[in-house]
């Protein structure tokens, strides 16, 4: 295990203090970006170091910093998005409550780089220690001319807003974040225009996820070259990890993208949490992304090897099974958050996500037919890729590959008129 | 002319405006993509996802009612890919609805009806309980919202937030559990309501003075206009057997767009409310209409004595061609004339004016200027022999001003009072005779908007017992009374106006056609 870059600061006493950040370099990147380099020089040293998005898409930092028109006569916005709710993803409230200063940084970064004067922190509105952190360091930081006005005496200023969620899982989508923002319903967008263009109050706005923008002041303060060398090809830098379910020790653990997966679950977590039971299935990146079996699961953990195994790395929410999981009621388990969470805007999600709960529970429950089974596919079909927002693929994606990988167990369930596993764990 | 571009949908080649979205490119080449949410005159929702096409280069579907067409584009609108995507949101749709067509008001006129037979797949292959919502929801004075039938489509909430600007509806809830409601405390109670009912797609909104009054294939469609106010609104007017069961509002961007307020919508109402006149009356009784005609004939005419010196009050709600002859009735009598207002409230920002009748400036186009008050007020003071009252509303208590009393008055102290009625509940007692006039629907005609824009009446019905237009009255009375043979026809009387009017030169009858022509030089004066 290689030393810790993204979480060198967490378990430290005080870490969450403006001291404690400076005294390991922090605002050192801010310090850089401000008096050194001109915004068009940050977006270029972030392009070069090859940060991709950490939210889930995988999307380059750089360049989509660079999509901001610098010739809009609107105001610009920089948002960060910390409505971290991906079943499975507990990372970003681990930075904002351990290291709020790494993520404020990146922030004050990131706005200088696309022209902001004003940015805002959206935060999930359940991670109440998140927000007294980052409120503080928001705090600590104007006190010290890092933040407000004419920061560190350059001619840069910059407001931070503060906004907590209300509870739904929505408004961690872009577009229905700023719609919460704006205090409306927190409903998706059509896409186009992209929020580059058209956003925040109708403005150009940027919008990056809390653990991407917490990357920012490595990259400033130690360099792109650096950065680029950590992680493989097309997928640099550090990246947090979240293991959970049958492991001996569910956690966030950082390691270079790339990691082999099968190290995260039986090195870094410890493996199987119960001897003598094996791994059955591991969901990669949130329980949105396909399920991988145990055999297809040797894999690395870096977008475009996750990609080509047929999952998503989203937002490596690493949800591992053993044997006595039951993957008709862990399904179920998923397409009920979902169900539950769609805003209902657009017809394919708000009518097919209830239907699929409805399916796979009677299957679940020994009623299902063998029919139901390619219903599942099919209505799943009928969502993926037809709705407003990504939540009807996350909706989909793990129906359709339950369905796929471990039809045997859907089929059984309508064989034996029952779960097979009830009460096995 | 706009900026147009090139593109290719379902092989074929056509030509659109930039920026216009591809189901209205489609549209405008004859090529149909259905849909629920997309409404030309809202704004873009893209929610229900029925209008998914395939355009070359795109990763995915799209939905052609936010794409905009550009250079080159090629869409594909009846690709398997396409024809799957329908009939899943068809299959969709229908999952939670009730499909309960056989005592749904929209049953004939339902989009999801008419789909289901076009791109839905004839059976469901949900097996479970349908979600349950709240039946017959009173959410204003006019509207009844069925929650099980809403497709949540939002057209009504985008109508209330962009078009009446009043924003009592919105989306309520989440996921399968969405519902259109009001915000507690508040109804759905604007001046335009009842368009929520028009634009909803399916039978969730319904207007309770239609509601289970007809199936709306049994009804009758009249091209026509709004007699509701001086706008002048568009309107499908639809009937049965001589009745009026509903107006609907008809496109016509240059005056409603699609719109019509609620008064406007219900003012068919009194025609089925009030008493109608069937028969001509004198001093009170019940007459043949050929005396009725002679009588007023011999009073106007002053047989056998000095001429009279009759007044005249004609109507703004009458015809621009019933107006021409009765300015030929001024003028065969050597009359004075005036012309009453019937106002109420103010203009608004949207369509309301606050001139209630539709021809005003027809009747200033034909000379009708002078307030009717005061040729009202000579004939009270005894100055005026016989009048002549072309609409019996000036005598209702509710008329506005003193006209109303001021009629009264005059009616009591004329010689003789001849008036054109067509409800029996405000002639006036003193009337020597009474002519049965045709109603709203019964004839057709021309109103000028107070914009000067002339439009086409329609007669949906046939005329009531033994009532006439006032064209044909108006030329009975003048060949009883020896003025010539007079047009009844109103395209052969629109060529007496045009000798009235010289604004109307150049315009012929059908000139005005379905969507109205603008008069020149003819505005609102004041």
């Amino acid at each position: 295990m290689s030393e810790p870059i993204l979480l060198a600061n967490i378990g430290e006493p005080d870490s969450q203090t403006l001291e404690k950040y400076r005294s390991s370099g922090g605002y050192e990147g801010l310090r850089r970006a401000i008096s050194d380099m001109s915004p068009a020089d940050v977006v270029e040293e972030v392009k070069k170091s090859g940060l991709r998005g950490r939210g889930g898409a995988g999307f380059p930092t750089g360049v989509k910093w660079g999509f901001v028109p610098k010739d809009s006569s609107k105001p610009r916005y920089f948002i960060c998005n910390a409505d971290e709710s991906e079943p499975g993803t507990f990372k970003d409230r681990l930075l904002m409550e351990q290291d709020p200063h790494a993520v404020l940084e990146g922030i004050i970064i990131g706005s200088y780089a696309i022209g902001a004067r004003e940015a805002f922190l959206y935060i999930r509105g359940e991670f109440a220690d998140s927000y007294r952190a980052m409120a503080a360091a928001i705090d600590e930081a104007k006190h010290a001319s890092l933040l407000g006005m004419k920061i560190l005496g350059s001619s840069y200023s910059l407001e931070i807003h503060l906004f907590r969620g209300a509870g739904a899982y929505i408004c961690g989508e872009e577009t229905g974040l700023m719609e919460s923002i704006e205090g409306k319903r927190g409903h998706p967008r059509l896409k186009p225009p992209f929020p580059a263009a058209v956003g925040l109050f109708g403005c150009p706005t940027n919008i990056n996820n809390v653990e991407t923008v917490a990357n920012v002041p490595l990259i400033l303060r130690k360099g792109a070259p650096w950065y680029a060398e950590i992680g493989c090809e097309r997928n640099t830098g550090p990246k947090l990890y979240c293991l959970s379910g049958h492991v001996k020790r569910p956690g966030v653990y950082e390691a270079p993208l790339g990691v082999r997966l099968h190290d995260l679950i039986y090195e870094h977590a410890g493996g199987m949490w119960r001897q003598g039971l094996k791994l059955k299935a591991v969901i990669p990146g949130g329980s949105s992304t396909p399920v991988l079996r145990a055999d297809e699961s040797d894999i690395d953990m870096d977008f475009d090897s996750v990609a080509k195994a047929g999952s998503l790395l989203g937002s490596a929410g690493v949800i591992v099974m053993d044997e006595t999981a039951c993957m008709v009621d862990s399904l179920l388990n998923i397409l009920k958050f979902y169900a539950h969470e769609s805003c209902g805007q657009c017809t394919p999600c708000r009518e097919g996500c209830n239907w699929l709960v409805k399916i796979v529970r009677s299957i679940e429950d020994g009623k299902g037919k063998s029919a139901d089974i390619d219903l599942v596919e099919n209505v799943a079909g009928n969502i993926m890729g037809k709705t407003i927002c990504p939540l009807g693929d996350a909706v989909a994606m793990p129906a359709q590959s339950f369905v796929r990988k471990f039809r045997h167990e859907f089929e059984e369930h309508v064989r034996l008129k029952g779960c097979p596993l009830k009460g096995a764990h | 002319m706009a900026e147009t571009v090139t593109l290719t949908i379902d092989d074929r080649q056509i030509t659109a405006p930039k920026e216009m979205v591809v189901i209205e490119a489609a549209r405008r080449a004859g090529i149909e993509i259905p849909y629920y949410c997309y409404h030309p005159y809202l704004s873009i929702a893209g929610n229900c996802r029925m209008c998914l096409v395939e355009i070359e280069k795109a990763p995915k579907l799209q939905i052609a009612c936010s794409i905009e067409v550009t250079e080159g584009m090629v869409v594909h609108t009846g690709s398997k890919n396409v024809l799957d995507a329908r009939a899943g949101v068809m299959e969709l749709l229908l999952i939670n609805h009730p499909l309960d067509c056989p005592i749904c008001d929209q049953a004939g006129e339902c989009r999801l009806q008419e789909y289901s037979l076009a791109h839905g797949s004839g059976t469901s292959r949900f097996e479970h309980e349908k979600h349950h919502g709240r039946k017959n929801v009173d959410l204003g004075r006019h509207i009844v919202f069925d929650e099980e039938r809403c497709i949540k489509c939002t057209r009504c909430v985008r109508f209330c937030d962009e078009v009446s600007k009043t924003g009592e509806l919105a989306l309520l809830n989440r996921g399968d559990e969405t519902i259109i409601g009001v915000f507690p405390g508040h109804r759905l109670d604007n001046a335009y309501s009842g368009n929520t009912v028009d634009i909803c797609p399916v039978g969730a909104l319904t207007l309770k003075e239609f509601r289970f009054r007809s199936r709306v294939w049994f009804l009758e469609q009249t091209p026509s206009i709004c007699p509701g106010c001086a706008r002048g609104c568009n309107v499908t007017v639809w009937a049965r057997e001589d009745r009026i069961y509903r107006f609907t509002p008809r496109e016509n961007p240059e005056v409603n767009k699609v719109w019509m307020c609620d008064e406007g919508r219900l003012s068919y109402l009194p025609l089925v409310a009030r008493e109608r006149l069937l028969e001509p009356l004198m001093d009170g009784e019940p007459v043949r209409l050929q005396d009725a005609v002679d009588r007023a004939a011999n009073l106007l005419g002053g047989v056998g004595e000095r001429a009279p010196r009759v007044g005249v009050v004609a109507s703004p709600r009458a015809t621009l061609e019933d107006l021409a002859l009765l300015r030929r009735l001024c003028e065969a009598t050597s009359a004075t004339d005036g012309i009453p207002r019937f106002e109420r409230g103010e203009d608004d920002d949207l369509l309301i004016r606050k001139d209630k009748t539709p021809n005003l400036a027809g009747a200033r186009l034909l000379g009708f200027e002078r307030p009717a008050a005061e040729v009202l007020r000579e004939a009270a003071e005894g100055k005026i022999d016989v009048l002549y009252v072309m609409d019996e509303d000036l005598f209702s208590p509710a008329a506005d001003s003193d006209e109303g009393d001021l009629a009264r008055r005059a009616a009591r102290k004329v010689r003789a009072l001849i008036v054109h009625a067509s409800f029996r509940d405000r002639v006036p007692s003193q009337a020597a005779v009474v002519l049965p006039a045709a109603v709203y629907g019964e004839y057709e005609g021309t109103y000028i908007n107070f914009e000067g824009r002339a439009q086409r009446v329609r007669a949906s019905m046939r005329r009531a017992g033994r009532s006439r237009t006032h064209l044909a009255i108006l030329s009975a009375v003048a060949q009883r009374a020896g003025w010539g043979e007079w047009a009844r026809e109103p395209s052969d009387v629109w060529k007496e106006a045009q000798a009235l009017a010289a604004p109307l030169s150049g315009i012929g009858y059908d000139d005005v056609g379905t969507d109205g022509v603008m008069i020149t030089g003819k505005g609102e004066s004041g």
